[in-house]
């Protein structure tokens, strides 16, 4: 219990994730991730993108030092940071991948599955986008659409999507291709899709999907979410390694691949990194390890890059 | 290849275990929910190669690594050439260093070309060897090749004479009773005709190497004897008898040689001798009591045996005093009469003289008693005896036909003896001063100057009178025995020899025959057997401060007969043993520890056991791959 009050003190967008899911739903640990990380960033993550200039406010540690006015700065001495106020609403849809392979984790003791940690993160993303009265739906799919949550900016919205994700779980394999195909459908206005999956998917596809999001005007963000035993082969001896969506399989060893599936995790990472960026989508890793807060901080700085 | 222990040859079964683990892995490999499976299967397709041949190469490194320990616990062994080494054996080496190893042909000694073999075989051996060393000495050293590499290089020609048949016994009985499987005996020798015994068998079965120089043993002439005649010179001058042997070249068998004679280190005479006789040669002393002399020859290539030493008495002629005779015979009185004749004795009275026949013995008087003629007259004897002190006593007659047995007396060997009154010692005394004997029966004693016979001369009751050693006996019963002397012992070098009682000390003798000047006295114990010197020469014997007689130690005559043993000679010697005979040190080389035959490949396999685990250690770990 003592922890879990010194948990609750401190800022649970940068505490291990597996802790921060101790302390309640999703509902719960979204909410105080995101109460931690604005209040690291102050204010709204999104401020900067389609917006102008609204007022000057003091520095704080952990604001960007890119939104320091530098001339208030000299004719002051005191720093000053920019804000900026809204101008249009934002569209934001979270497509979330629910798939099989999403309800794995490499280590259920200590980490969360990937899907568990794709729901928190989701969560939060909403919020942040709700806080700024943005309009945001949610779409989760395995090898169909599982659910779809228009996008809305009211209140109690978040609730809305909260309880539909509390209602997934990780089911059937995944036609990523074929899911995407129907979002498209469903988003007419153009608008921000945030993809949400373990990219354990046929590439090419998914890759057409996502362009051609993009090609109707969509700002188009994808969160490649890993378990850190998918990166790192863990085990020593051979194995018989099944997958739980083909169930295809094949035996190795890990002592004699280690080094070798390594590098080829990496190359596809850098395949979907380079494959998505050089169509105008933003591509970020996480691992199931990684803390909400640096997740949300690389895709907010991704958005800004965007922007 | 041979396995010594063959039964560990069911450990090769242990050489399936990797391949059937190796098969029971990929066949039965736990399975494992992994999403990631695209990722897994394109990494393994693209190592899939790598892998095999790491698989290949582990599962052949196990199986040879099991293989390796299997057979190094079976202990294989090859033949030698094969291996690194020969298997342990029990080596015993008989390096002859005797005399004749002095020997030089082609300027070399053949013992520097015998223990030259010695060392490199030494060399060659192995710590797992049992080593046995064996000299002209006789003594089994047993020791590491280190310790018995020092005593071959300090090794040089011994006076001494190697028993060669019971040096190759001792080395056989040492090999058999080492216990290690293999063996083999190593005679290093010019192979001497001479220095062996008779055919023994003990080295039957044991691997017999035999090296011997190439060359053919030079000719050798040799002074097989010299010897003082008579022992005692009472005119100052004497006779020197020499005997010239050898192996001469056959060419010149029958030369006569030149031979020196000196006597107190004065050249005395000189003459040339025919080879195997024995001569005469005329000679005089310097002055009375003890000289050392030497009969010499020319140099030749074995000089150790050119000079052969001797000892002479030179003593004033006797006074003797001939008691009442009736009853001892014609002989004993012809023979002082001709000893006074010849100057040997003088026939009177005066201090000092010796009484022979029934004197009335006077305490501290020389004296030569014989029994009474008529046994009734014994009672009367025996009480002179003890009136004079002297512990011993005639006990009845025995009319028993024996011989005398005196080593110490040359003139009475052989002597018959057909009636005799037993001398016993006198109630509580000890048997001592016994210098003759017949059958078991003491014949002549002495205690002091007192001499006492068991038998008068005469025909009836020996035959001594008849020979042509009585008048020198008589001359020594009133020369030296009446003296206290104990005359002239000889003996080779280290042999065994039986000292008189109470001699305390051999000092080597200056040709003068005085102690030698910084000559080392060796305290010895009279009575017993003593080892001889090792150095040839004349020794005094000490008893009591005085010079009581001389030991002459010189070579043993055999060893200068050089000619070799032929093969078949050693194969009738050695009867059942395996023999080589060689004679150049490459064919030596070749034969060594061929007996052993074989070498054990133990620790090489075990050693490339533990390279084959390290380079598997090495691979399993990926090293290989990591270096790519």
């Amino acid at each position: 219990m003592a922890s879990l009050l010194r948990m609750s003190e401190a800022r649970l967008d940068l505490l291990d994730p597996r802790d921060v899911s101790t302390l309640g739903g999703i509902e719960l640990v979204a909410a105080g991730v995101v109460e931690g990380f604005l209040s690291g960033l102050h204010r709204s993550p999104y401020r900067g993108f389609s917006v102008e200039f609204a007022e000057h406010r003091p520095y704080q540690p952990g604001d960007e030092l890119r939104y320091l006015d530098w001339k208030v700065v000299g004719r002051r001495d005191r720093l000053y940071v920019k804000q900026f106020e809204e101008e249009t609403n934002l569209r934001a849809t979270i497509v979330l991948d629910a798939s099989r392979s999403m309800g794995w984790s490499g280590d259920p003791e200590r980490r969360l599955t990937k899907f568990d940690y794709a729901t928190r993160l989701a969560a939060a993303l909403a919020l942040i986008l709700l806080r700024q009265r943005d309009a945001t739906g949610l779409i989760a799919f395995d090898d169909a659409v599982r659910c779809a949550v228009p996008a809305r900016a009211r209140a109690g919205h978040w609730r809305v999507l909260v309880r539909a994700l509390l209602d997934l779980a990780p089911g059937g394999g995944t036609a990523a291709e074929g899911a995407l195909t129907r979002v498209t459908d469903l988003l007419r206005r153009r608008g921000l899709v945030i993809l949400v999956s373990d990219l354990l998917v046929e590439r090419d596809l998914v890759l057409l999907a996502l362009r051609y999001l993009r090609h109707r005007g969509h700002q188009v963000t994808v969160f490649h979410v890993m378990d850190p035993g998918e990166v790192q082969l863990d085990g020593a001896g051979p194995a018989r390694y099944v997958d739980p969506e083909s169930q295809e399989s094949v035996v190795a060893s890990p002592r004699e691949l280690r080094r070798e599936y390594r590098a080829t995790v990496e190359r596809a990472v850098a395949a979907w990194r380079r494959a998505l960026r050089s169509g105008g989508i933003g591509y970020h890793r996480v691992t199931t390890d990684t803390p909400f807060g640096h997740a949300l901080r690389a895709a907010t700085a991704g958005r800004a890059r965007l922007g | 290849m041979i396995f010594l222990q063959p039964l560990a040859l069911a450990l090769l079964a242990a050489a399936l275990v990797p391949p059937l683990l190796h098969l029971f892995e990929r066949r039965r490999p736990p399975a494992a929910e992994f999403p990631a499976v695209r990722y897994l299967r394109a990494t393994e397709r693209e190592a899939q190669r790598t892998i095999r041949l790491q698989h290949l190469l582990l599962l052949l490194l196990r199986v040879a690594a099991v293989t390796l320990v299997a057979l190094a616990a079976a202990r294989p062994v090859v033949p030698a050439r094969l291996g690194a080494g020969h298997e342990p054996t029990a080596l015993a080496l008989v390096l002859d260093n005797s005399l004749s190893s002095g020997a030089v042909t082609g300027g070399a000694r053949a013992l520097d070309d015998l223990a030259a073999r010695a060392r490199e075989t030494l060399r060659a051996s192995r710590p797992g060897d049992a080593l046995w060393l064996i000299m002209a000495d006789g003594v089994a050293r047993r020791g590491t090749a280190a310790e018995l590499l020092d005593v071959v290089s300090a090794a040089t020609p011994q006076p001494r004479r190697l028993d060669l048949s019971a040096a190759v016994a001792t080395a056989a009985r040492l090999v058999r009773a080492s216990g290690l499987p293999r063996g083999e005996i190593h005679l290093l020798s010019d192979l001497q005709r001479t220095a062996f015994g008779a055919p023994d068998s003990a080295a039957a079965g044991v691997p017999l190497l035999v090296y011997h120089p190439a060359a053919d043993p030079p000719p050798n002439r040799a002074v097989v004897a010299a010897q003082a005649v008579p022992a005692t010179w009472t005119m100052g001058s004497g006779e020197v008898a020499v005997t010239v042997g050898g192996a001469p070249a056959p060419a010149a068998a029958d030369a006569r040689v030149p031979v020196t004679v000196s006597v107190g280190g004065r050249s005395a005479a000189r003459s040339l001798v025919s080879p195997g006789e024995a001569a005469v040669m005329a000679a005089a002393a310097p002055g009375p009591g003890w000289a050392a002399g030497e009969a010499s020859l020319e140099p030749d290539e074995l000089r150790a045996d050119d000079a052969r030493p001797f000892a002479v008495r030179v003593v004033p002629p006797a006074l003797v005093v001939a008691a009442p005779a009736t009853g001892l015979g014609p002989f004993l009185v012809e023979a002082l009469a001709a000893l006074a004749q010849a100057g040997q004795i003088r026939l009177g009275t005066g201090p000092g003289a010796v009484r022979v026949g029934w004197p009335a013995l006077v305490p501290g008087a020389a004296a030569v008693v014989f029994p009474p003629a008529d046994p009734v007259q014994l009672g009367s004897v025996n009480r002179d005896l003890a009136a004079a002190g002297v512990p011993w006593r005639f006990a009845p007659p025995v009319e028993r036909e024996d011989t005398l047995a005196a080593p110490r007396i040359p003139e009475l060997a052989g002597a018959r003896v057909l009636r005799r009154y037993p001398l016993r010692p006198a109630a509580g005394a000890e048997p001592a001063g016994v210098l003759a004997r017949a059958g078991d029966d003491a014949w002549l004693v002495r205690w002091g100057r007192v001499v006492v016979l068991g038998s008068r001369l005469v025909p009836d009751e020996t035959a001594l009178p008849l020979s042509s050693r009585f008048v020198p006996f008589v001359g020594v019963l009133v020369n030296r025995l009446a003296r206290g002397e104990e005359g002239i012992l000889a003996a080779t070098p280290g042999q065994s020899v039986a000292l008189p009682a109470g001699v305390t000390a051999l000092v080597p003798a200056a040709p003068a025959g005085a102690p030698a000047p910084g000559g080392a006295t060796l305290p010895v114990a009279g009575g017993g057997p003593v080892a001889a010197p090792d150095a040839p020469g004349v020794y005094l014997l000490l008893a009591a401060g005085d010079t009581v007689g001389a030991l002459v130690v010189a070579t043993d005559p055999r060893e200068s007969d050089l000619r070799r043993a032929s093969r078949a000679d050693l194969a009738a010697l050695f009867p059942g043993a395996p023999i080589e005979d060689v004679s150049s040190p490459a064919a030596y080389a070749a034969a060594r520890f061929r007996g052993a035959g074989r070498s054990e490949l133990t620790g090489g396999l075990l050693a490339a056991a533990l390279v084959v685990l390290l380079v598997e250690g090495l691979v399993a770990a990926g090293v290989p791959a990591r270096s790519r």
